[in-house]
């Protein structure tokens, strides 16, 4: 039943007006994918990073000795541990590793001389 | 039938739903809040939360939840910016057929000066095609008290507007 049925369809002539389009939802895929190209980002920059330092500053100098002989690697102690030559190999690469005492002109030599001479 | 094809349709019935009803119910968010711009916001709030939550229950019958979501939305949304409503801005709400067009200050005007509660019962009835029970359901009243209300507002209406609807 309606209460003026002349006013209400005088009022239905007029229409509101439509809301703005309804903003998208982010799609889960969406952000699956904006962490990927963020990860990779990071890992790109993380990589020129590591690549524009200088060989002689950082870890690399950690993997050689103080004359430049790259230290053993665990992988070759260990095969040499299995084969039962691990003094053998130690002996072997102190040879190479530790400065030589009787080198002419060396520090250890000239201290030992020094020594001597007291 | 797949999950993401029930995701699909549950969107879908959800967009249809704001391209039918979307007008309505930012007339309706308006008459509450006073001003578009926060309407619109209500709007965007309700039909995001729906999408965003498949978990929500989507009633065959859409209207009356939709109505009363707007509303609840509307009132968290006044309570919390407290708007005052002498700060209306000018955009239009309503458009008309052609020749009816000068009549939508007036008819705004009308509408504006109604006391809220009656304001809100037009807004349903007129434009959201609800019922008078759906009506009072979404208000949270009697039917009757709805009744009244329409009643009232509209014997307002042809007061202010009565030569305009004869002419």
């Amino acid at each position: 039943m309606s209460d003026d049925p002349e006013l209400e369809a005088f009022l239905k002539q007029f229409r509101p007006r439509s809301p703005a389009p309804l903003r998208r939802l982010p799609r889960p895929m969406g952000r699956s994918w904006r962490f990927v190209a963020v990860a990779g980002g990071l890992l790109a920059v993380a990589a020129a990073l590591i690549l524009a330092r200088k060989p002689d500053s950082g870890p690399t100098r950690s993997r050689k000795s103080g004359s430049g002989v790259p230290l053993p690697t665990v992988a070759v102690l260990g095969a040499a541990l299995r084969a039962g030559q691990y003094e053998a190999v130690l002996d072997h690469m102190n040879a190479r590793l530790l400065p030589n005492p009787r080198r002419p002109g060396s520090a250890l030599s000239e201290l030992g001389d020094f020594n001597r001479d007291q | 039938m797949g999950v993401r094809s029930l995701v699909n349709e549950r969107e879908t019935r959800i967009q249809a739903f704001y391209a039918e009803l979307g007008p309505a119910l930012l007339a309706y968010a308006r008459s509450i809040l006073r001003d578009t711009a926060p309407a619109e916001d209500v709007l965007q709030q309700v039909f995001l939360k729906l999408l965003s939550n498949p978990a929500l229950p989507l009633p065959t019958d859409a209207r009356p939840y939709l109505f009363r979501a707007v509303r609840n939305t509307s009132l968290n949304v006044q309570r919390s910016t407290m708007r005052d409503a002498a700060h209306r801005e000018g955009l239009e709400l309503f458009t008309a057929p052609n020749g009816l067009s000068h009549l939508v200050p007036e008819l705004e005007a009308a509408l504006d000066d109604l006391p809220d509660e009656q304001r809100q019962v037009v807004i349903l009835r007129i434009w959201g095609e609800l019922t008078l029970d759906e009506t009072a359901e979404v208000l949270g009243i009697p039917a009757n008290t709805a009744a009244s209300r329409y009643r009232y507002a509209l014997a307002k209406l042809r007061q202010r507007l009565g030569a305009l609807v004869r002419s």
